[in-house]
């Protein structure tokens, strides 16, 4: 049931997202939309719990934070840089918003751990586009910061806030469909719009396909380069706020390796390794393909290890298949 | 149209000790197009660059209308009217077409928001240029000429009213130049300025009302261009050949490298044959653009050409790798030395061995002695200026780094060096050794292939020397008949 009202969620923001992207859904997606369909017969058949509301549920919510996050990367990658610090960004922000949970009121909570995400974003655009140092570097040493500022203040332990009103985005729902659900598509929506219709989404793509173009253009490529950071960090703080208070906890921890499934996820999703390339309705096809893979082998009792190697699997073999097509 | 001037007053760019542009004035204006000639590296990109808000100047003022401004970004440039038709026109490859005319420059709803349809805009410039491109098309489907014509238009589009071309035509074919050239005709005369940059002397006499000349960083000339065409290559040149090259021992009469049908898989580049004799120096003039250096890097082995097969002592090199042709006897010189010959982390010693330290192994183990010793002999045979042979070969200066290179081929026991630009940023004294050695090394039997930019270099060193223009062999001039007004013609597009 659920499932069938994610379905038709995703229908709808392919809808909104115009033309163009349908065109692009009946041309490159069509290989990546069909494998969705099978997957989800697949398992549909092999167990079936998979339509359980309950299980429908389980679905959107690790969908959704994948797709968040996904939203975001994808403007990262798209303009030739990555981000490999989400992971620890979605922890320490996660603490961060437990934290302030205790004394402050959510709106503020909110605003204050947007703003954190916000930051942190900046401080990766500042050191990539500014002072060019290499995004993979960069960002793996805002990951050391970041997780060793989490266990600093943490010591490792879980902060925890069960108030209904913090947990009420991660578990609650509206006319049956999760909160978090509804906002994965509020920021694949608006992740979609800024892609196509605003500078910043022309100018990411723009940079990462020919940055000596952008520039020539007279674009501040260094400014729209850092604004793809900072764009990222914002929707890792959204995540930060739907993942923690669906546990109703913050920990160091809380996102382990999700940085590398998101990755994995957008090239799924056909977005081009060197960037100019990629689109929003691929990128939440890639989610929607590792989501339910990794969903579909939990109901069958598969090794969650097993989970890991398929994700290896289908990147490489993604990727792969990109690269034959643009040879030919 | 008001009428618009661009005046640059003593400009000077200096690159460290390196002076790109010395005490440059001269004046662009509206309604006229303006011919800027001069060979490689003789300041015409870097003057360029200093009215399209690239490079700032170290000394000097630019004047707009005769008022003194600045161009510190290419936006400020664009925004000042000037449009920049780069050579390897700058587009977005997964943008359409109108979005990359626009690009920089949408039209907003709110901050930030773009709206809608960039292609009537598009369309309105691509026709003003008659061009037949579907502002739908993705930029990447364009070709050259294609990319050249949504260049312009991008240009247009911004209202600009001076437009740099920079060698336009270099890429292109009659029809699609024929096309070019009325348009830029048609330009003028809506008056808007041209500063045209171009190798083909008869497209500048056709096409100038004011001819400049650059040579070294520096004007010499600048008039009404009424000039011979003999005249204005010996402007561009500017130089007499000096004594820097060594007498060359005859060839001998085998045949020490052969390549068969060499060429690129689109047609562009077609060598029917090419050979070299044992102890013979043959030159390869060219262009950029001509195919020149794919054509030495499929001599050199390191490229393979489709249909193309090379023979090393008629001993066929099947499925040409780097690998397979350094053991079959080919040392091939790149023409970047620090992005494609040396590895920074390398000392003295191993820079030499690089290519061939398969001489010393066994099994994948290195016999490091032997390498050593090996090293300390090639290092006296090519007179490598070093202290010790275990510091960075980047430590040497570029001539003695390029000698470490050009050594390989003695460790490697090659048959046939082949080298592209291998005495660029030499000095003369190093240069005046390398052409000593490749004169001792030819004596000795090998095969030297020398491709180069440099005319005097080819004109002094070789036996022979082969000329492509547009991919093809144009010419192959015998060094007895070969002068640099010989050379420049059989290399310019006619």
């Amino acid at each position: 049931m659920t499932m069938n009202q994610k379905t038709v969620a995703v229908e709808t923001s392919m809808i909104a997202l115009g033309k163009h992207t349908r065109r692009a859904i009946s041309g490159e997606h069509t290989i990546l939309a069909v494998l969705v369909v099978l997957v989800v017969a697949a398992f549909a058949i092999s167990s079936p719990v998979f339509f359980s509301v309950r299980n429908g549920s389980n679905l959107a919510s690790s969908i959704s934070v994948l797709a968040i996050l996904a939203a975001g990367q994808l403007f990262v990658i798209i303009s030739n840089g990555i981000d490999i610090s989400i992971a620890a960004q979605l922890g320490f922000l996660s603490i961060v918003a437990i934290d302030l949970s205790q004394t402050l009121p959510y709106w503020a909570v909110l605003l204050v751990v947007i703003l954190a995400g916000a930051f942190i974003g900046l401080v990766n655009g500042v050191m990539v586009a500014w002072i060019k140092i290499s995004p993979i570097i960069t960002t793996v040493a805002m990951l050391q910061v970041l997780s060793g500022l989490s266990l600093l203040m943490t010591g490792g332990q879980p902060r925890r806030n069960f108030d209904p009103i913090y947990t009420a985005l991660g578990t609650g729902n509206l006319f049956g469909i999760p909160n978090i659900a509804i906002l994965a598509i509020a920021v694949v929506l608006l992740g979609g719009f800024l892609l196509n219709r605003t500078k910043l989404g022309r100018y990411a793509v723009a940079i990462g396909g020919n940055e000596n173009a952008a520039f020539l253009s007279g674009i501040k490529v260094q400014t729209y380069t850092a604004a793809t950071y900072v764009l990222n960090s914002v929707f890792v703080a959204l995540a930060a706020l739907a993942l923690s208070s669906r546990t109703g906890s913050g920990l160091p921890d809380l996102g382990a390796g999700i940085e590398i499934t998101t990755i994995a996820a957008v090239f799924i999703g056909g977005v081009a390794w060197g960037g100019g390339r990629g689109t929003m309705t691929g990128a939440v096809l890639g989610v929607l393909l590792i989501g339910i893979i990794g969903n579909g082998l939990d109901l069958n009792s598969v090794n969650s290890n097993i989970q890991i190697i398929v994700t290896g699997v289908l990147m490489a073999v993604a990727v792969g298949l990109g690269q034959l097509r643009k040879r030919r | 149209m008001s009428s618009f001037t661009i005046r640059l007053d003593s400009v000077s760019k200096h690159y460290g000790e390196t002076k790109a542009l010395q005490n440059v004035s001269l004046e662009f204006n509206s309604g006229e197009v303006h011919a800027l000639m001069g060979e490689n590296g003789s300041g015409k990109s870097t003057l360029v660059k200093t009215i399209s808000g690239i490079v700032h100047p170290t000394h000097g003022t630019v004047y707009i209308n005769d008022e003194a401004v600045k161009l510190p970004t290419p936006r400020a440039a664009i925004d000042a009217g000037i449009g920049t038709i780069h050579q390897d026109s700058a587009i977005v490859p997964s943008l359409t077409v109108a979005q990359n005319i626009v690009l920089g420059k949408e039209q907003q709803t709110g901050p930030g928001i773009l709206n809608g349809d960039p292609r009537a805009v598009a369309s309105r410039w691509l026709d003003a240029i008659q061009a037949d491109i579907d502002p739908d098309t993705v930029a990447e489907k364009l070709t050259v000429a294609g990319r050249q014509l949504v260049a312009i238009a991008k240009a247009l589009s911004n209202e600009s009213k001076l437009l740099i071309f920079d060698e336009p035509t270099a890429a292109l074919g009659d029809a699609e130049t024929e096309h070019l050239l009325t348009q830029i005709d048609s330009l003028r005369a809506s008056g808007i300025g041209i500063v045209y940059i171009s190798h083909r002397i008869a497209e500048v006499k056709r096409l100038a009302d004011k001819m400049s000349v650059l040579k070294d960083g520096q004007l010499t000339y600048s008039g009404t261009g009424e000039l011979e065409e003999a005249d204005i290559i010996r402007l561009m040149i500017g130089r007499e050949p000096d004594a820097l090259f060594p007498e060359l021992a005859p060839p001998r009469e085998s045949v020490v490298l052969r390549g068969e049908n060499l060429g690129t898989s689109d047609g562009f580049l077609d060598v029917q044959e090419f050979s070299v004799r044992h102890g013979e120096v043959v030159g390869i003039a060219g262009l950029e653009g001509s195919g020149r250096n794919v054509l030495a890097r499929q001599l050199g082995g390191v490229e393979r050409s489709d249909a193309g097969r090379l023979f090393v002592e008629e001993r066929e090199v099947h499925r040409v790798t780097p690998s397979k042709s350094v053991k079959a006897g080919i040392s091939f010189v790149p023409p970047e030395r620090r992005n494609q010959a040396v590895i920074g982390e390398f000392s003295v010693a191993k820079s030499m061995t690089q290519s061939a330290v398969w001489k010393f192994a066994s099994m994948g183990v290195i016999r490091l002695r032997e390498e050593l010793k090996r090293a300390q002999v090639v290092r006296k045979e090519m007179g490598v200026k070093t202290e010790t042979l275990g510091q960075s070969i980047l430590t040497l200066s570029g001539g003695n780094q390029q000698k470490v290179v050009l050594a390989r081929s003695l460790v490697a026991e090659s048959k046939v060096l082949v080298c592209d630009e291998p005495t660029a940023g030499v000095d003369v004294g190093s240069r005046a050794d390398i052409y000593g050695r490749f004169a001792e090394l030819a004596e000795q039997g090998l095969g030297i292939v020398l491709s180069s930019s440099d005319m005097v270099e080819l004109i002094g060193m070789c036996h022979r020397i082969v000329v492509v223009r547009e991919g093809k062999i144009s010419k192959i001039i015998p060094a007895s008949e070969a002068t640099e007004e010989a050379l420049l013609e059989a290399q310019l597009p006619t």
